[in-house]
C-alpha cells in the first residue's frame, strides 16, 4: 500500500484485502496475525458478522465450528479475489455501502475461550449466560459467585506455591473465560474485585484448607449480605410504596421488581392490577407475566410500542437496574429509557430498585458508548441493531430504592463514596 | 333511473370491502371512495343541490359508520359536500333562485357570496331566505317556474333548471375527478418534504406500513443523500419494515432496522423524524401506526424535528377530544400467540394498531400545500371543508 494509488482503486484494494484479512481472522481463531491497517477495516467488518459469530458461537467446540462455517462462506469470497469485478460484487459493493452501523463502537459476541485450566462450572455458566439462560445482573453474579465457590473447593494448590498467590491467577483465567462468553456486569466486576480483594488478603500462615474454608464462607456471606438480604429489603421498602389499587406498569423482568410486587400482593393483601410492557426479541415480559398470573395478580400484557395507548390509568412505573453508573443515570434493559420518558411525561413516579453491587464507577452519557449485543439464537438479519442496555437519564427517575435506602439518583456517587469501605 | 339498482350493488359491495377491509390504507379507500361518488352522482338526476348535498351526506354516514377509522373515506365525502357548496355558490350570481338557499345553507361562504347573494334577492324581489329545507325551495320552484316538469321525485321542475343541474352535475364531477388526480399525485407533498431534508441527514422512521413513506423516501434519495434508520413495529408491521429498509437499500439507500425499544437509544444520533399520518385532525395532532407517539417523544426529549408528511385528503375536519375513540385495537394474538394458551387465557393482551400524536410533538405537518406548523391546520382544514359537514353520522367519531 505505499505505491500510490488513487482513490477508488484504493477503496477497491482495501476491499478485497478486507475479505482476505476477514478470512484469515477467522481460519486462525484468536491469532493475532495480520498488518495493522488490516485490522482497522475488519473491525468493522467484524460487527456487520457479529450475528454470524455468536450463531457459530453457540457450540463449546468453537475452533472446528467457525473453521466449518468460514470455509462455507469463502466460498462466495474466493471466487471475486481473483477475476475481475463481477455483477455481485458490485451488489456487494452496494451491500457494504447501504450498510448502517450505528452501534460501531460495542463489540460484537465472541466464541468462549476453552483453557485448560478451566472449571467445568465456569465453563457451563459462561454458556449459559452466551445464551441469555441466566439474564440478569443480580442472577448472573449470584451464579457466577456460586460457581467460584466450586472452584476454590476444586482448586489443588500447585506444589511449588502457596494458595493465596497461585489461586488468583486461576481466578483470572475463570474470569478470562466467563468474560468470553458474555461481558461481565456492573454488579459481577464489583464483585470480582471484591473477591480479589479477599484473597489477596488471605494470610500466607494459614493452610490451604482453611483458607479454601475461609474463601467459601466468605463467598456465601457475600451472597447472603449483598444479593439476598440487599433483595429482601428492597421488597421491603418497595412494597410500601404501592397502594390499594395502584396500576404498575413494569418492563422487562426484574427480579427484585417481581418479587416486590408479589410480596405486596399475598403477604400485604393489597390490590393492584399490574401493566407488563414487553419488546422482542428476548420477551422478559412473559416470563414475568407468568410468574405474576400464578400469584394471581391480574396483568395486562402489551408490547412497548401500544404503550401511549394503556399509560393513561398507571399509577406506578416499576424498573430494575442492570446498573446505576456514577453521573445519576440509570443503565438498564434498552427500551427503559423511552418506559420511563413516557412515564415521567404523564408526572407517574418512575421508581428504580436496586442494589448496591449495581452501582458502578463509571459515567456515561448515552448507549453508544457501552453497551453490548443481544446474542442471537436464531439466524437474525444483521441490520437488526438488537442492543442490549440504554441510558435513563436521571432527571426521569423519581427515586431509586436500595438497600441502604431510597434516594434521588443523583446521590448514587455519594453512596459510592461513603460507603467504599462496607461495599 | 335504470342505473340505481346498479349503484346500490356498487354500494353495498363498497360497504362490505370496508368493513371486511378488502380496502384498506388512507390512499385506497379515499380514491375508492371519491370513484364512488363519481358513480352516485351520474347514476341520478339531481333537481337541486340541496337534494344532492342530502343524498351524499346519507351515503356518507353509511359509508362512515362501516369503517370508522378510515377517516379519508369521511373525508372526500366532505371534501366533494365542500366542492359541490362552492359550485353552488359559483352558479348562484346568475340570479336563479334555485340556489338562493343553498346560499343560506353555507353561511361560511365568503362576503363577496354573501352580497352576490342578497343582490340577487333583491333584484327578484324575494326576501324571505330563512327558510332552509329544500322542500320548501322545490315548493317555490313550483310557484314560480311557468313550464313545469316531472321530476323523479314527483315534483315540477323546469326544462332551464333540469339544464342547469346536468351542468351542476358534470361540474361536480369535474371537481371530483382533479381531486382523484390530486389524491394520486404526491409530487408536491414530496417536493414540499424533500424541502426539509437535507443531505447527510439520520432520518428515523417509525412507520414502515406506509407507503406514502416508502415512495417518499426513494423519491428524495434521488436528490438528498441520508440514511434511514426504520423502526421493527413489532408486531404489526414487522414484515413491512424488513421489506422497507430492503427496498431502500436496493435503491442504494443508506438503510437500517432497530427494533421498537431501541428508539430512544439511538435518537441522539437522529437528525430528523419523519412520520406518515394516517390521517391529520384539526388540531394539528395526527393518527399514524403504533410506536410513533413513542418515537414522537423520544425526538421531543432530544429536541429533534418531527415531520409529519400528510397529502392533503388526509387532513380531517375532526378535534380528537376522545383520543381512544380514533384508535383501533387490534389482532392480540399478534402479540401473545393462541398458541402459548396458559397466557393466552389469564393475560388481558392489548394491540393498537394506530397512536394518537399530539401536535406538542410534531413541529411541521407537510401536505400537498406545502408545510405547516400543526397551529394552522385547522386553517387549511376550514380551506377545504364546510362546517356543515363536520359530521356525517351522529355515532361518528369525534362527533360530540
Amino acid at each position: 500500500m505505499t505505491q500510490q494509488l488513487s482513490g477508488k482503486e484504493l477503496k477497491e484494494l482495501k476491499k478485497k484485502q478486507k475479505q482476505a484479512q476477514r478470512q484469515a481472522r477467522k481460519n486462525q481463531a484468536g491469532n493475532q496475525a495480520g498488518n495493522q491497517a488490516g485490522n482497522q477495516n475488519s473491525n468493522q467488518n467484524s460487527n456487520q458478522n457479529s450475528n454470524q459469530n455468536s450463531n457459530q458461537n453457540s457450540n463449546q467446540n468453537s475452533n472446528s465450528n467457525s473453521n466449518a462455517n468460514s470455509n462455507s462462506n469463502s466460498a462466495s469470497s474466493a471466487g471475486n479475489g481473483s477475476s475481475a469485478p463481477t455483477s455481485r460484487d458490485y451488489a456487494e459493493t452496494r451491500a457494504q455501502m447501504t450498510q448502517v452501523n450505528l452501534f460501531a463502537g460495542i463489540e460484537p459476541p465472541k466464541a468462549i475461550m476453552s483453557k485448560l485450566q478451566v472449571h467445568s462450572s465456569i465453563l457451563h455458566l459462561a454458556l449459559q449466560m452466551q445464551s441469555c439462560r441466566i439474564i440478569g445482573s443480580a442472577s448472573r453474579c449470584k451464579a457466577m459467585m456460586l460457581a467460584f465457590q466450586q472452584v476454590v473447593r476444586d482448586y489443588d494448590t500447585p506444589s511449588n506455591g502457596s494458595f493465596s498467590r497461585s489461586f488468583a491467577s486461576h481466578l483470572s483465567q475463570q474470569i478470562e473465560v466467563l468474560k468470553s462468553g458474555r461481558g461481565l456486569s456492573v454488579s459481577m466486576g464489583n464483585a470480582i474485585r471484591w473477591l480479589k480483594q479477599e484473597t489477596s488478603g488471605l494470610s500466607m500462615d494459614i493452610s490451604d484448607e482453611s483458607a479454601k474454608e475461609y474463601l467459601v464462607e466468605t463467598i456465601s456471606d457475600f451472597i447472603r449480605d449483598r444479593l439476598d438480604v440487599a433483595d429482601r429489603i428492597i421488597v421491603d421498602t418497595a412494597s410500601n410504596h404501592l397502594q390499594e389499587g395502584d396500576v404498575v406498569l413494569i418492563y422487562g423482568s426484574s427480579k427484585v421488581v417481581l418479587n416486590t410486587l408479589i410480596h405486596a400482593y399475598t403477604v400485604q393483601k393489597k390490590k393492584f392490577r399490574v401493566v407488563i410492557a414487553d419488546s422482542p426479541p428476548l420477551f422478559e415480559g412473559k416470563k414475568a407475566a407468568r410468574k405474576l398470573m400464578n400469584v394471581g395478580i391480574p396483568v395486562t400484557y402489551i408490547l412497548i410500542s401500544a404503550l401511549p395507548y394503556v399509560i393513561k390509568g398507571i399509577t406506578t412505573f416499576m424498573v430494575g437496574a442492570h446498573a446505576m453508573v456514577s453521573n445519576g443515570n440509570l443503565y438498564s434493559r434498552v427500551g427503559t429509557s423511552m418506559v420511563a420518558v413516557m412515564a415521567a411525561a404523564r408526572s407517574i413516579p418512575v421508581l428504580v430498585l436496586c442494589e448496591t453491587i449495581k452501582f458502578s464507577d463509571r459515567v456515561q452519557l448515552d448507549a453508544f458508548s457501552v453497551n453490548e449485543f443481544i446474542p442471537q439464537s436464531t439466524k437474525g438479519n444483521k441490520d437488526e441493531n438488537l442492543i442490549f442496555f440504554d441510558l435513563t437519564d436521571q432527571k426521569f427517575i423519581s427515586k431509586v430504592i436500595t438497600e441502604v435506602g431510597a434516594l434521588p439518583a443523583s446521590s448514587v456517587p455519594v453512596i459510592l463514596r461513603e460507603y467504599k469501605q462496607f461495599l | 333511473m335504470s342505473s340505481k339498482g346498479d349503484i346500490n350493488t356498487q354500494i353495498s359491495l363498497f360497504l362490505t370491502q370496508l368493513k371486511r377491509r378488502q380496502i384498506s390504507g388512507a390512499k385506497e379507500v379515499a380514491l375508492a371512495t371519491a370513484n364512488l361518488l363519481i358513480r352516485f352522482i351520474s347514476s341520478r338526476r339531481w333537481v337541486s343541490t340541496t337534494a344532492m348535498i342530502e343524498q351524499i351526506r346519507i351515503l356518507g354516514a353509511k359509508l362512515v359508520d362501516a369503517q370508522p377509522y378510515e377517516l379519508t373515506c369521511g373525508n372526500v365525502i366532505k371534501r366533494v359536500l365542500k366542492n359541490i357548496r362552492t359550485i353552488n355558490e359559483a352558479f348562484a350570481p346568475k340570479g336563479n333562485k334555485d340556489t338562493d338557499l343553498e346560499e343560506d345553507l353555507n353561511p361560511s361562504s365568503s362576503m363577496l357570496g354573501l352580497l352576490s347573494v342578497s343582490d340577487s334577492m333583491n333584484t327578484s324581489g324575494d326576501g324571505d331566505s330563512s327558510n332552509n329545507s329544500s322542500m320548501a325551495n322545490l315548493t317555490k320552484h313550483k310557484s314560480n317556474e311557468a313550464e313545469p316538469g316531472l321530476t323523479p321525485s314527483g315534483y315540477y321542475v323546469s326544462e332551464e333548471v333540469r339544464a342547469k343541474a346536468r351542468d351542476l352535475r358534470n361540474a361536480v364531477i369535474d371537481e371530483i375527478q382533479s381531486l382523484i388526480d390530486e389524491i394520486q399525485n404526491d409530487d408536491p407533498l414530496f417536493k414540499a418534504g424533500i424541502d426539509m431534508i437535507t443531505d447527510s441527514d439520520l432520518l428515523l422512521t417509525p412507520c414502515p406500513s406506509s407507503k406514502t413513506m416508502v415512495d417518499f423516501l426513494l423519491k428524495a434519495a434521488a436528490k438528498r443523500n441520508f440514511t434511514v434508520i426504520v423502526t421493527e413495529s413489532y408486531p404489526n408491521n414487522v414484515e413491512k419494515a424488513k421489506k422497507m429498509v430492503q427496498q431502500l437499500k436496493n435503491a442504494g439507500v443508506k438503510s437500517t432496522l432497530i427494533p421498537d425499544a431501541a428508539v430512544f437509544a439511538v435518537m441522539a444520533k437522529v437528525s430528523k423524524v419523519v412520520i406518515s399520518a394516517r390521517a391529520v385532525l384539526a388540531n394539528g395532532g395526527c393518527i399514524a401506526s403504533s410506536g410513533v407517539a413513542m418515537a414522537c417523544h423520544a425526538a421531543k426529549q432530544f429536541t429533534k424535528p418531527v415531520l409529519s408528511i400528510a397529502g392533503s385528503y388526509k387532513l380531517s375536519p375532526i378535534y380528537p377530544f376522545d383520543v381512544e375513540s380514533l384508535i383501533e385495537v387490534g389482532n392480540s394474538s399478534k402479540v401473545i400467540d393462541f398458541s402459548d394458551a396458559e397466557l393466552m387465557d389469564k393475560l388481558e393482551v392489548i394491540n393498537p394498531l394506530y397512536d394518537y400524536i399530539s401536535p406538542e410533538l410534531i413541529d411541521i405537518v407537510i401536505s400537498s400545500d406545502g408545510g405547516a406548523s400543526p397551529n394552522f391546520v385547522y386553517r387549511l382544514i376550514l380551506d377545504n371543508y364546510s362546517e356543515h359537514d363536520q359530521h356525517l353520522s351522529s355515532v361518528e367519531i369525534g362527533a360530540a
